[in-house]
């Protein structure tokens, strides 16, 4: 299922049991059930086999029966195996730094007290990551079958910029989707949910990777038929347990905690993702060793005050988003508003800056200095390969861009090598980098695809409305394949701003056009006579060309040219030729052979402005011929 | 794919505008020239084209295993026109690489290779030296099989590009191929760089370490796997590459593995896609999980067997037996029947006709329940006669003989493939010599009355008595059940039970003239002739033309002349009841008119035919009349059947027949073989069982006789050896046997002693023997205490007197020639009526023939 469909089937499902949440429950019970069927049918159908063999064995005669054991040792071996193999997929939680109480004493008695007010369970380990975010990770014990053991992940960074009651609040979100004072049925599902989700993402790529075999192909086919069903079910139920758990989180700790929480958790998301890591990015390119300090350039990055006009951008950004289905986590707005507090007054405060008295201070105490070593370390450790990948693919850039800048002045580049040059430095240095030469590319080439994607998706980054007018080309040509690209990369860009509309318009243009691309494709694929057709339509230049190709083969006697009327993208245009040899015998019959042979020999010699279809009078074409041949000025060439 | 049977099928004939491509088979993995062309499908007769069937586009048929695609031709040469002239329309349009390649790539996948390489040399010189385009052209030239062409353009771009990973890519695989390993080994330096696993493909690497290690540079080896591992550390799990290093190391000497410590994951060794384990290992933990299932589904089915047994029940009683497992509800059983039952020792208890705890042990091998299907049989009282037999089928299959199964209360037999079901006449065998063996398990059919004869000679016949009376109930006509039932009777309780039990139904409808018969003989019964005439003559009041009670009301009439005129009245009335003619056949018999006994049993009706009287009167009259081989045919006809006292009757009365006739050798031949086939293996005889000496005394052998008499221990005494030793004077022998009181207990053996005395001229214990012979006959019927007083009397009885007595024709010899022997004056007639009756060889024949023979 692709994300289009994704998003409208959740859109479907929202509108149609949005209101009706006892419906919902009941359907998601429903799709969980038959979940359950489709894993436990394979296996029903070998115990009700290995039942009958057992049958058949204690009343068979000896021999028969010790051969029907064997049966039915082997088919539970099959069984057992295949099922091992399928539903046993082994996961193992994300590698962190562990904390522990006697290290956290403040971390954990926090903890201890949440726990007591959610009446949840304790986490299985509490882990401290070099992520800007804190998360729950359940580790499925019985694959799909249930059982789970919750960890807890804290992100250093995040406990760098809240103060300790704001990240007690996210603390409590994170306890409210397990907690007892949930509902349990949502508590199930989100589990089961999430479970669900890392083994299935585990049978996929194993899908990918090798070949199955045809029960397991069957039970793939079933996963990619119910997962998207039960996710999309279970991403409504979700985002309302994201409400709740706000609602949960607020009242243990207070609204302004939360509320606070989320505001400085979405501005400093959008400062991170887009400075932050573009700037290590470009740092990979051009120093080999990893840096080892992670965790103080972030905080040191955080607490230097980003320009007006950054600031003002990430503000907005952080206001005006919209809830999409790509995340069970609704906007801030939503959020904030379903707390009764508006995003307009935090904007206000202007845009956040690291807490002074941090919860790592707090929380973390004397262990907080081991513990970022250990952070960064382990942060050195995971990146190191890519990180050094980037460096090394930065010198090759290098060499690349040397020998293209080797190459004659600008002015003199073909659009491809302007376009390559422009993508090299973009690479190498950053898009803004490369910004000077797009620009120079699209003055020349002003319809160039993929130099208008880079610059206009740059622009709209950075808050350049004209952004959206280098898009805008794309969408002002009919038919160009890069719509959809161009229209994702707007929507995108509006839903940041919170404009629902302009997503919905751009949205219905993707899907018309891909279903205008898909039938445009299938119409192009076939002619048959029953299609309708319409005179060739070209020009008096064009038509002196083709005969005068014609006239070049010799044998070619005759031929009658018409177009197929299409119903879209007609500027590509599909014509039909009909070639006759030159008559034989005394009645003027002709040959069948030299017909046959000549569309192959015309076909890399005649130039038609679109696509072409060569067939004789005779053969498997016959009535598509007779249908040419019988229009009216379809004959355009005739040797005398 | 045409497929042709003997030259009938489907075939592709003709080709047209065909293509040939070097390249690799999809199907066989073999690289050869791959063609491409149009065909028609034909239906063939000895591939003779006689249908066609349809136009088709083979693709890259392949030349080593055939296989190859088909399409339709005119969907293939549209689709292929469309979509090159499309792309070629694009790449008008547009002349970019990229649409170039696309344009390329349609030609090739089309297979127009010829066009593919004049659009080939035309994009080279629009877009000279250019790098994408030739690692482009040379890609789409390695799928198609032509690296040879392509490895030049690789070359350039190396040139052109030195920097360009592609080409790195595709020239060191040529050069590992062409064993230039270190010029490899520089080109795939950007994957020797940190990171590089994240960007590029790393399995260069691993096949430039095998190649290094086939060439023995172990230490590169080590190094590029060393690269490997680091860039992509799940690679250290895989079998395939814990091989390469391994080898590498082991070869080197190394001590410590760069390899990292491998956990067992049960799942991966049953993950055919995991790669950790090699093929032997998943094979070998999947017959293991398939040897542990295969233990416990095994386990389960011995057990399920063990607990699931078959106890066949077989009762020969006619009463049904109540079984009891355990003290578990009882289950009725006829004559057969199976009750479920689990191995073990179990408490059967049997109630019913007999009232039995059994204690019983079922127990079968092991190993022997998975391929075996055993019984246990628990044969009632051991009545049935329960057989286990080896069918073997086979072209010449050898005969078997039947094991019968032992004294145990329950019998277990270790194999049965059927179990009281008569297994198929025949079955198919495979080839000439082949057999196929089958074990089956039946009841020989044994006749209530010989079965009640056993019974009755047991001590007991507490058991005898039920099984006979169940058989009675349900067939109240059986002559030689009441016979055996009446006459072998021993003990007051005893008589008293068969007395009630005649009694009570003795007038249950319709009447049994047999059961009356029987009622008659109570010899220990005073005063039935009384009591009976005085019934018959009140029902012959009610029904005076009921042949049955006339005949019956003739039987207790006081005198013989009484007795005929109700014998003639029944037979008047009704001539096919059989009674009466046969009752006036004896009569005819004890005169000594045998003609007319002939003539009498030629009227009795089949009914009859059976009745052990009747045979016997038969018998007799036939040796008297010398017309032996009708009789001769019908006993050794008897003799293949099954009843074992049918049988025995049978070959004495034919040994009887035959000495009768001088034929003493054959009687004897007769004989032999009949006990062989009754007994097959019991060891060869003496010659001193009783059996034996009947038919010595059957073929008058005297001499042989008194050359066994020393041989016989007188704990064998038995009624043959004491019948010969009256007819060889040795009645002072008989009387000092050990439990001779149980031999002579008849007034008939009595008498024979008194003759054998007399004989020899002991009178005094002749006479001592005669009181004792009257003492007996006083204490029965009428009819004998008459005889008592005629042998009592001084005088000679009268002719008349003596055929007013109903004797049976083997007592009324003896009892003339014992009067013979008292009175001298009437020896002539009386040893000469005696003669005339004494025609069987059967005891007293000898003694009656000596007396008779004395002048």
């Amino acid at each position: 299922m692709t994300d289009e469909e994704f998003d409208q089937l959740v859109t479907r499902i929202q509108e149609r049991y949005g209101s009706r949440p006892v419906l919902l429950r009941l359907r998601i019970l429903w799709m969980v059930l038959i979940g359950y069927a489709g894993f436990l049918a394979g296996l029903l159908v070998v115990l009700v086999i290995v039942i009958g063999l057992s049958l058949g064995a204690t009343i068979a005669t000896t021999e028969v029966g010790v051969f029907l054991a064997g049966g039915v040792a082997l088919l539970l071996a099959l069984a057992l195996s295949q099922t091992l193999v399928f539903l046993w997929v082994p996961l193992e939680r994300d590698q962190a730094r562990t904390v522990t109480a006697d290290e956290a004493p403040n971390l954990f008695r926090l903890l201890s007290i949440l726990e007591k007010d959610y009446g949840s369970r304790s986490f299985g380990s509490v882990q401290i990551t070099p992520h800007f975010n804190a998360c729950v990770q359940s580790i499925p014990r019985w694959g799909v079958f249930g059982g789970s053991r919750s960890h807890l992940y804290i992100g250093l960074p995040l406990m760098q910029t809240l103060t300790p009651d704001q990240f007690a609040a996210v603390l409590a979100h994170e306890f409210g989707h397990l907690s007892s004072r949930h509902d349990r049925f949502s508590t199930w599902i989100y589990r089961l949910r999430h479970t669900w989700w890392l083994v299935f993402q585990k049978l996929q790529a194993a899908h990918e990777k090798h070949s199955q075999t045809r029960v397991r192909g069957f039970v793939i086919r079933f996963i990619d038929w119910y997962w998207p069903r039960i996710h999309a079910h279970a991403f409504v139920l979700s985002r309302a347990n994201e409400y709740q758990a706000d609602r949960l989180a607020a009242d243990w700790g207070g609204v302004a905690p939360l509320a606070q929480a989320l505001w400085r958790i979405e501005c400093f998301g959008h400062r991170l993702n887009s400075d932050f890591w573009e700037s290590l990015k470009l740092l990979a390119r051009v120093r080999e060793d990893v840096p080892d300090d992670i965790m103080a350039r972030m905080k040191a990055f955080l607490e230097e005050q980003p320009t007006a006009h950054d600031a003002n951008r990430w503000i907005e950004q952080s206001m005006q988003a919209l809830t999409n289905s790509a995340d069970t986590h609704p906007s801030l707005s939503d959020r904030l508003r379903a707390l009764e507090q508006d995003v307009g007054d935090m904007a206000l405060q202007g845009f956040p800056v690291p807490a002074q008295h941090s919860a790592d201070v707090a929380l973390l105490g004397s262990a907080r200095q081991s513990i970022t070593f250990d952070v960064n370390a382990q942060w050195v450790k995971e990146n190191s390969l890519g990180w050094q990948s980037v460096f090394h693919e930065a010198r090759r850039l290098e060499k690349r861009l040397e020998s293209t800048e080797a190459a004659p002045a600008t002015s003199t580049l073909t659009a491809e090598q302007q376009w390559e040059r422009a993508r090299t430095v973009a690479q190498l240095e950053g898009t803004a980098a490369s910004e000077p030469l797009l620009r120079e590319l699209l003055m020349s080439h002003p319809l160039h695809g993929p130099a208008i994607l880079t610059l206009g998706s740059h622009l709209l980054e950075r808050g350049h409305r004209e952004g959206e007018d280098f898009l805008r080309r794309i969408l002002n040509e009919d038919e160009h394949e890069l719509i959809p690209t161009a229209c994702d990369i707007l929507a995108s860009h509006f839903q940041k701003l919170g404009q629902s509309e302009r997503v919905r318009e751009l949205r219905g243009i993707v899907s018309r056009f891909q279903e205008a691309q898909a039938a445009a494709a299938k119409e192009r694929n076939s002619v048959t006579a029953k299609d309708t057709f319409a005179p060739h339509g070209l020009t008096d230049c064009e038509v002196r060309e083709l005969r005068k190709a014609l006239a070049d083969n010799s044998t070619l006697h005759s031929a009658w040219l018409v177009q197929k009327k299409l119903q879209h993208f007609k500027k590509e245009r599909l014509f039909v030729l009909v070639v006759r040899s030159r008559p034989s015998g005394f009645f003027g019959g002709s040959r069948a052979d030299e017909d046959n042979t000549l569309p192959r020999s015309l076909m890399t010699t005649i130039t038609l402005p679109g696509r072409f279809l060569i067939v004789a009078p005779q053969g498997g074409f016959a009535a598509l011929a007779k249908k040419v041949m019988s229009m009216h000025d379809s004959n355009v060439f005739l040797r005398s | 794919m045409p497929q042709t049977v003997n030259g009938i099928g489907t075939h592709y004939y003709g080709k047209q505008d065909a293509t040939r491509r070097s390249g690799t088979c999809r199907h066989c993995g073999v690289h050869g020239n791959l063609e491409t062309y149009t065909t028609r499908l034909w239906f063939v007769i000895l591939f003779i084209p006689i249908v066609p069937l349809k136009r088709l586009r083979i693709l890259d048929y392949c030349p080593s295993c055939t296989r190859h695609w088909m399409v339709n031709p005119e969907e293939y040469e549209m689709s292929r026109q469309l979509s090159i002239s499309g792309a070629m329309e694009k790449h008008r349009a547009e002349p970019t690489v990229e649409t170039a390649l696309i344009a390329h790539a349609q030609y090739l996948s089309f297979h127009m290779y010829s066009e593919a390489d004049t659009f080939r040399e035309g994009i080279l010189m629009q877009f000279p030296d250019n790098p994408d385009l030739l690692v482009g052209l040379a890609g789409h030239l390695d799928q198609t099989g032509r690296w040879m062409e392509a490895t030049p353009m690789y070359e350039q771009v190396l040139a052109l590009k030195p920097e360009s990973t592609d080409a790195r890519f595709h020239l060191a695989w040529r050069r590992t191929n062409e064993g230039k390993l270190d010029e490899a080994y520089d080109l795939l330096d950007y994957l020797r760089q940190r990171g590089s696993g994240i960007s590029f493909n790393l399995e260069p690497l691993k096949t430039l370490a095998v190649a290094y290690q086939k060439a023995g540079g172990h230490e590169k080896t080590l190094e590029l796997c060393a690269i490997y591992l680091r860039e992509h550390p799940p690679i250290g799990e895989l079998h395939e590459f814990r091989t390469l290093v391994k080898k590498s190391e082991k070869t080197l000497g190394l001590e410590s593995s760069l390899l990292p410590k491998q956990e067992l994951s049960f799942r991966a060794l049953f993950d055919t896609t995991s790669g950790k384990y090699s093929p032997w290992m998943r094979f070998a933990a999947f017959m293991m999980v398939v040897l542990v299932l295969l233990s416990i589904s095994l386990g389960a089915l011995n057990e399920y067997r063990r607990t699931h047994r078959t106890l066949h029940v077989v009762s020969a009683f006619a009463q049904p037996v109540q079984v009891s497992v355990d003290g578990g509800p009882a289950v009725t059983v006829g004559q057969r029947g199976t009750i479920p039952i689990s191995e073990g020792t179990r408490q059967i208890t049997l109630s019913g006709p007999v009232s039995r705890q059994i204690t019983a042990t079922l127990k079968s091998p092991y190993f022997s329940r998975w391929l075996s299907n055993p019984i246990w049989v628990l044969n009632v009282e051991n009545l049935s006669g329960v057989f286990v037999n080896k069918v073997v089928y086979a072209v010449n299959p050898v005969r078997s003989t039947p094991t019968w199964l032992g004294d145990d209360a329950v019998s277990f037999v270790p194999h049965v493939d059927y179990a009281f079901t008569p297994p198929p006449g025949s079955m198919k065998v495979e080839g000439q010599n082949g057999s196929i063996t089958k074990m089956y398990v039946g009841i020989q059919p044994i006749q209530p009355s010989t079965l009640a004869m056993q019974l009755m000679s047991q001590p007991d016949q507490t058991v005898a008595l039920t099984f006979v009376e169940g058989h009675l109930e349900q067939n109240p006509n059986d002559a030689n059940l009441l016979g055996s039932y009446v006459t072998r009777v021993v003990g007051d309780a005893n008589e008293k039970r068969v007395s009630q039990f005649l009694k009570s139904r003795l007038w249950n409808p319709p009447i049994s003239v047999a059961w009356h018969r029987a009622y008659m003989g109570l010899k220990f019964e005073t005063g039935l002739d009384a009591q009976l005439l005085a019934e018959y003559d009140m029902r012959l009041q009610q029904t005076p033309d009921d042949a049955r009670l006339l005949y019956l009301r003739g039987r207790v009439s006081p005198t013989r002349e009484e007795q005929v005129k109700y014998f003639q009245q029944a037979f008047a009335k009704d001539p096919q009841a059989g009674w009466s003619a046969m009752a006036l056949g004896f009569d005819a018999a004890h005169r000594g008119e045998w003609r007319e006994a002939k003539e009498w049993c030629d009227k009795v009706s089949a009914s009859l035919r059976n009745d052990p009287s009747f045979r016997l009167l038969r018998h007799q009259t036939h040796i008297a009349l010398g017309d032996m081989a009708p009789l001769e045919s019908e006993y050794r006809q008897a003799l293949q059947g099954h009843d074992l006292l049918e049988m025995m009757t049978a070959v004495f009365r034919l040994a009887d027949l035959l000495a009768v006739q001088g034929k003493n050798d054959e009687a004897r031949r007769e004989y032999a073989q009949f006990m062989s086939k009754i007994a097959p293996t019991a060891p060869p005889g003496t010659g001193t069982s009783p059996y034996d000496l009947v038919v010595d005394y059957l073929c008058g052998d005297a001499e042989g006789f008194l050359k066994k008499q020393p041989n016989i221990p007188p704990t064998q005494a038995s009624v043959p050896l004491v019948c010969w030793l009256v007819a060889t004077g040795q009645p002072d022998v008989a009387a000092s046997l050990p439990q001779v009181n149980t031999i002579i207990n008849e007034w008939d053996d009595m008498l024979a002693m008194s003759v054998s005395y007399a004989m020899k001229g002991n009178e005094v214990e002749a006479a001592a023997w005669r009181v004792k012979v009257c003492e007996q006959l006083r204490k029965t019927d009428a009819q004998s205490r008459r005889l008592a007083e005629l042998l009592e009397r001084d005088t000679a009885p009268a002719t008349e007197e003596l055929n007013d007595l109903v004797l049976s024709l083997s007592e009324m010899p003896l009892v003339l020639v014992s009067l013979a022997q008292r009175f001298p004056e009437r020896r002539g007639d009386l040893n000469s009526w005696a003669t005339r009756l004494n025609v069987s060889r059967h005891s007293p024949y000898l003694l009656v023939k000596q007396v008779a023979e004395i002048p």
